[in-house]
């Protein structure tokens, strides 16, 4: 229970940011999956090879690959307005910078680095859990939080609740929708980023690593509709609860399945997620 | 519009035909392995993007399940080679039947919604598919993560071509016979508007299940063609550059062209055999920088370079 709770609050970090940039921009940003990547990567590096010291490699490799980001999301945009082209070819560069850490680092043999925090466990509910991961949910929780409040009651979350039901609706009311998806969308990779500082440090850095935050943020971002923020934490919750329950009741290995099984149950009993209407097409 | 009647002498039908009878010529005529095997896996990826454009490129549903189903065909050709020691032409079938089952399975529940759900799904399914070995490969009955031994599909690597290019021309066929009839024009409907086809009182949904539970029994078909040619079933069956080449390939043939397929993937795979050999593990990352050039600049492929 503790771990499904915890774990519900780090998954809804990295779902978060999935979901906000599909409500505003009704564009799936394929290459998310590959953002957390490229954190983890980034820190590797300016550890192992610049001798950086831990805070600043983690401060450097979030800003670069917000900056990344940001470059291939405009990058796309720039040559295709089309919906399917641009998710094909976002997925393409997710498989890109996969090849390229592969080629770069190799494949076979995973990294680790260090974690913000301590790896020691303490007792909560009479369950042992390490710090790490507890104030890893904590500083989710309140990063999620804090975007949910902003985007409910500040006058720039007006705005994005604005473009997010109604892009022309929204700019003849004087709204710069345009940059209201671009800090939308530094917001969203900062969200995944800090996910990959808090998470990455429990398992090994290697290429195909993108792969389980990426299912975890769809299976979130579907349950409770995509684009419908407020729906992140309750969503992020089934999510983990079933994770947990199901590594402890049938095989560790199935957790990516019982994702998926969730998923479209859910698809069929709400196609449109639990934050969704019933006249949406 | 009227439906065309099927003209099974045109000119790109015949090509088609020829260059894959060539290739088999050919690999007989020089009689080198490393030619002959990437003929094969040439023929391998060729099958997986006419699966992919016969379903996704006419009706607009991206789908980016299509290594998953490989993977089913592959593990289906270990799991029946290993349990009940089948013969060869008995593996193909049965993984293009449980390629077809599989794409059931998947197709009835998600096709339904519209196109960004059925992609999404479909992404998740080659992700989630090695932790379904992980899981269960015990009960499956694997001697460990994947079958390893499995019975090549000859002794004789030419012979084998052979084998391929017959099976390709039979699914060649099938996909041009079924593109020039009432079905194939309900698919292209469903790809150019599908609320106007619903609207004209045409139901898209069986039509969709059925173009893409076959695609996915064409991708399984290839699965036990790679499974027989490598002699091995792994959980690498589910890596994305069997998703990664066929879409280069469907790409550069042209989207919706089902013919285009067959001199763009002899062209692709050929070059990244070759290339592997230079640059090694930088040959994927090539080719993912050529896609993404490819879906940006050239969406129509070649066809649509020279118009």
């Amino acid at each position: 229970m503790i771990y499904g709770l915890l774990f519900g609050f780090v998954y809804a970090l990295i779902s978060a940011g999935f979901t906000l940039v599909f409500g505003v921009s009704k564009i799936l940003n394929l290459s998310y999956g590959a953002l957390y990547m490229t954190t983890a990567y980034l820190i590797y590096y300016f550890i192992t090879f610049l001798r950086f010291p831990l805070t600043g490699a983690i401060v450097v490799s979030i800003l670069l690959t917000v900056v990344i980001g940001i470059a291939i999301f405009y990058f796309v945009l720039r040559f295709t307005k089309n919906a399917n082209i641009f998710m094909v070819t976002m997925l393409l560069f997710a498989l890109l910078l996969q090849y390229l850490y592969s080629y770069l680092f190799g494949g076979e043999v995973g990294f680790i680095i260090p974690g913000p925090f301590p790896s020691a466990s303490f007792s909560l509910a009479e369950v042992s859990v390490s710090y790490s991961l507890f104030l890893s949910a904590v500083i989710s929780i309140a990063i999620v939080a804090f975007a949910w409040i902003w985007i409910e009651k500040s006058s720039f979350g007006r705005k994005v609740r604005a473009t997010s039901e109604d892009v022309e609706v929204a700019e003849l009311l004087g709204i710069d929708t345009r940059k209201v998806m671009m800090l939308i969308l530094v917001i969203s990779i900062l969200f995944i980023s800090i996910a990959a500082v808090l998470v990455v440090p429990s398992q090994e850095v290697t290429p195909d690593m993108w792969i389980n935050p990426f299912v975890i943020a769809f299976a979130v971002s579907i349950i409770g509709g995509l684009g419908k923020f407020k729906w992140v934490i309750p969503s992020a919750m089934i999510v983990s609860f079933s994770e947990v329950a199901s590594q402890y009741l049938i095989h560790y290995d199935v957790s990516e399945i019982v994702a998926f099984v969730i998923v479209i149950v859910f698809i069929i009993l709400f196609p449109n997620g639990l934050g969704g209407r019933k006249n949406e097409d | 519009m009227k439906i065309k009647p099927i003209h099974f002498l045109s000119r790109g039908y015949m090509i088609s035909i020829f260059l894959v009878l060539l290739t088999a010529v050919v690999s007989i005529v020089i009689r080198s392995p490393f030619l002959t095997l990437s003929l094969t896996i040439s023929d391998i990826f060729i099958l997986l993007a006419l699966a992919w454009d016969f379903s996704s490129g006419t009706t607009n549903y991206i789908n980016f399940g299509i290594s998953f189903f490989f993977g089913v065909g592959v593990f289906a050709t270990g799991y029946f080679y290993y349990s009940f020691h089948l013969p060869v032409p008995l593996l193909f079938i049965m993984s293009t039947v449980f390629g077809i089952l599989a794409g059931l399975v998947f197709t009835i529940p998600t096709v339904r919604v519209r196109g960004v759900f059925f992609t999404l799904l479909s992404l998740l399914l080659p992700l989630i598919g090695t932790s379904f070995i992980l899981a269960f490969w015990t009960v499956l009955g694997m001697p460990t993560i994947g079958y390893f031994d499995i019975v090549q599909i000859s002794k004789s690597p030419e012979v084998s071509l052979i084998y391929v290019s017959v099976l390709i021309l039979v699914v060649l066929t099938l996909i041009y016979v079924v593109n020039s009839t009432h079905f194939g024009l309900v698919l292209k409907g469903i790809g150019d508007d599908e609320s106007a086809l619903v609207t004209q009182g045409v139901n898209s949904f069986p039509y969709k299940v059925v173009i893409f539970s076959v695609s996915m029994g064409i991708a399984g078909l290839a699965g036990a063609i790679y499974a027989m040619t490598t002699t091995f079933a792994g959980v690498d069956a589910f890596g994305l550059e069997f998703l990664l080449y066929p879409m280069v390939i469907a790409i550069l043939g042209g989207k919706g062209k089902i013919l285009g397929a067959i001199p763009a993937g002899y062209l692709i795979i050929l070059m990244s055999q070759y290339l592997q050999q230079y640059v090694g593990d930088l040959t994927l990352m090539l080719f993912a920088a050529l896609a993404i050039f490819l879906f940006l600049f050239l969406p129509k492929g070649i066809s649509g370079w020279y118009k």
